[in-house]
């Protein structure tokens, strides 16, 4: 089995994807890797933030307008808030990462652009009325994603009251 | 009396027009340059792109060289005294590279020496955009009369297998022959259709339409193809999706192409046993819809993914013309929408084209 170096954690602050950073700090911890802890927002413009090498010719990598470097700041600041301190004592590597985009696609592109060795995330993430997107994450990065994929179902035993 | 008083006017209306005012005025660069190629004037219309530049050398202003190019006209001029036109990439502020013919003209003094050398920039941009255009027409016919003669070829042999099936009263050799045939009729009246689209600029007639609706009619055109093929094909329509405004011909075109390409990939995968295309119509968010067109074929490598959308790229050999994928990304521009890819060798591809409800 190849060395695992780059793990990376992606959370929509869903309770899916707490279950998912216990398990990726748990693989962190083992393998001694590098934890990338990844948030993607959607977009207000899809149609016209098109950062993802893989759009067509309109979709020149813009860079992204200060407006949204400043969400991109504040959400940089909420993931340490919600992550740092169970980090701190118990990974030696990690950093925050947060981009604008479509998830599966910016995903997929992280992983390819970081040597990632194994994605982590939650099955289903926000409950979907409250979804930013129908886009089906999880399916579709674990389809196309370069490296292993580990996807997060939770305990639903708790909620249901088995 | 009136033509009188008119011809009168004229002086009058233009006496506050400097010299220097009708150079600022020019919608070109206009710079006088000595023979150290330093500029000695620019016109207003070079100082709101360069800023004032004047005593800095041409060369460190428009190239950013330290050095003086090696086929400067201006140097030329200074030579021979005569005009010299030449073409340069100029970097702009903002970093845009912009085509340029260059003119220099000599400023000749009464002692009948070169004293300055007018040098003069329009841009060609645009002119160059109608150049490639041609240039891509050019290719166009070379690629698809090969295509068009490949499928006439393979016509041929479909047709010759009816007749050896009408000659020997053989219905299963006709019904053969017969499916060549009518293979290679939709492939043609496909890549026809294809050519059409992109050869001739048409605003597009948007109308009040459901996109479930409009991927139902697309997947219909394409259930007997994947029967044919024994591929599954797929729909995940959203009936939920609210009206919105689209051109129907091109989206049906944008999404046949798509769909085209999945099953003729999957066809051409012979690693797997079973093959599925996936067409699904669904919201992308609140304010913006998308189509997707998933298949389990065999992928495509990171080249291949980066020359997609660049004209007549195709990598399915001499039955790929590669203009499927170039009016896909047409469409999906004059719709203001966006494209994104999926893909991994080996497994599949996902293409989703996005739009604004």
């Amino acid at each position: 089995m190849p060395e695992t170096r780059n793990i990376l954690i992606c959370t929509d602050f869903s309770k899916h994807a707490d279950t998912a950073f216990i398990h990726a700090m748990d693989q962190a911890k083992k393998y001694k890797a590098k934890l990338h802890i990844f948030h993607v927002i959607m977009p207000s413009d899809p149609c016209r933030n098109s950062n993802s090498k893989n759009s067509s010719g309109h979709g020149n990598s813009n860079e992204p307008a200060e407006s949204e470097n400043n969400v991109v700041q504040q959400t940089i600041g909420a993931l340490k808030q919600k992550y740092i301190d169970r980090l701190k004592n118990n990974i030696k590597e990690y950093a925050f990462f947060v981009k604008i985009g479509t998830p599966d696609v910016e995903i997929v592109q992280y992983a390819k652009e970081k040597n990632i060795d194994v994605i982590i995330l939650g099955a289903l993430g926000i409950p979907e009325k409250d979804r930013a997107t129908r886009v089906r994450t999880a399916a579709n990065v674990s389809k196309f994603a370069p490296c292993q994929v580990i996807v997060i179902q939770m305990n639903t035993r708790d909620s249901f009251g088995i | 009396m009136g033509k009188m008083k008119k011809k009168q006017s004229k002086p009058s209306q233009f006496h506050d027009l400097t010299f220097k005012s009708v150079l600022d005025a020019l919608p070109c660069y206009l710079t006088i340059q000595d023979a150290d190629l330093n500029i000695l004037f620019a016109n207003q219309t070079f100082r709101n792109d360069f800023g004032d530049a004047v005593g800095q050398s041409c060369y460190n202003v428009f190239q950013s060289s330290e050095h003086k190019c090696r086929k400067c006209p201006v140097q030329k001029t200074f030579i021979d005294k005569k005009v010299h036109i030449a073409e340069e990439t100029i970097l702009l502020k903002d970093g845009s590279s912009n085509e340029m013919i260059v003119y220099s003209a000599p400023l000749v003094s009464l002692t009948g020496n070169v004293t300055a050398v007018i040098k003069m920039l329009t841009n060609v941009n645009m002119i160059k955009e109608v150049q490639k255009e041609l240039v891509t027409l050019g290719q166009s016919f070379a690629v698809l009369t090969h295509d068009l003669k490949n499928m006439l070829e393979v016509l041929e042999g479909g047709s010759y297998v009816i007749e050896e099936g009408i000659k020997d009263n053989d219905m299963a050799l006709t019904s053969k022959g017969w499916h060549i045939v009518r293979k290679n009729i939709h492939e043609i009246s496909r890549v026809t259709q294809n050519i059409l689209y992109s050869s001739k600029k048409r605003p597009p007639k948007f109308q009040k339409v459901k996109p479930n609706e409009i991927a139902r009619r697309a997947v219909e055109l394409f259930q007997e193809k994947a029967g044919t093929l024994e591929i599954q094909l797929i729909s995940q329509l959203n009936p939920a999706l609210p009206y919105t405004t689209m051109d129907v011909p091109s989206i049906i075109r944008m999404l046949s192409n798509l769909i085209w390409n999945a099953l003729e990939a999957c066809d051409k995968d012979k690693r797997k046993t079973s093959h599925s295309v996936f067409v699904r119509a669904e919201f992308y968010n609140n304010d913006f819809y998308m189509f997707e067109v998933e298949d389990n074929a065999h992928g495509m490598s990171e080249s291949t993914e980066a020359n997609l959308f660049k004209e007549f790229f195709s990598n399915k050999g001499d039955s790929g013309t590669g203009l499927g994928l170039m009016v896909v990304d047409r469409i999906v521009k004059n719709h203001k929408g966006k494209i994104e890819v999926l893909t991994k060798p080996e497994i599949g591809s996902l293409f989703r084209t996005i739009f604004k409800a």
